[in-house]
């Protein structure tokens, strides 16, 4: 199965009610939008609201703020990441 | 800022097993031949957050990624003093009050960039390492919020001419 693995931190897992999960892609990917599009279809407008909320940041394949919004292909990791709180 | 020569590696250990300052210090101190100075910080779980009481503390990773995010901030030190190395651990998981939390040794030839470095690593891990707190407190838990002063306390390390941090 051609997949983005989809991962949630912190208050954002608990929020999705998941730690990851595995969202199809086809041959050409898809974009962060499409990406959203699909989890709101899974988990509601509520959840995709706080994934993009303020101080969210994305890590594709544990990179982070990986510049422009990504292209996420299948196989690729998206990680949203709340703001840290560590030390 | 002038980046300093060193071959030093950074030590990045994230666990939820408790550590013994002491070892590390010992391990560094081995590894690190030539170093006139260890400087170590230790953080702990206090029992009280800004309003009430707090049972326990849960601490969330992103497994490698983590690890990476930590070294970061260590490399970022190696360049602007000279090292002979640092350690950094890390614990994750459910750790109550008064556990050790985290463990920040830097070894340099003389004390001040000893001194420097540790409080440069222990207030950019604040800001810049992957770790995400939740207090459990007797009426509930919550997800610990991003503190402005842990920001300014990292910010206060930028100079003009100094890269930015993102």
């Amino acid at each position: 199965m051609s997949s983005v693995r989809v991962r949630y931190f912190a208050e954002l897992r608990e929020t999705l009610g998941v730690g990851e999960e595995e969202i199809p892609v086809g041959p050409e990917g898809a974009s962060l939008a499409e990406l959203l599009e699909h989890l709101a279809g899974l988990h509601g407008d509520e959840a995709v609201t706080a994934l993009v909320g303020p101080g969210i940041r994305l890590a594709v394949n544990g990179e982070l703020d990986a510049g422009t919004p990504p292209h996420l292909h299948a196989g690729d990791e998206l990680a949203f990441l709340p703001p840290v709180t560590g030390g | 800022m002038t980046a300093a020569a060193t071959d030093a590696v950074p030590e990045v250990r994230v666990q939820q097993a408790d550590f013994d300052a002491g070892a590390e210090l010992e391990a560094i101190r081995r590894r690190a031949p030539g170093c006139g100075a260890l400087v170590s910080f230790v953080g702990c779980v206090r029992d009280l957050a800004e309003d009430g009481e707090v049972t326990a503390l849960e601490l969330e990773h992103y497994p490698g990624v983590t690890e990476r995010s930590v070294e970061a901030v260590i490399r970022d030190a190696l360049g602007r003093w000279a090292l002979g190395g640092v350690t950094v651990v890390h614990r994750v998981g459910r750790l109550d009050p008064g556990e050790q939390i985290v463990l920040v040794i830097a070894a340099s030839a003389h004390r001040r960039a000893a001194f420097e470095a540790a409080d440069f690593v222990m207030d950019h891990l604040k800001t810049h390492a992957l770790f995400w707190k939740k207090e459990h407190r007797r009426d509930g838990a919550r997800w610990v919020r991003s503190r402005d002063d842990d920001h300014v306390a990292a910010a206060r390390w930028q100079s003009p001419g100094d890269r930015g941090e993102g």
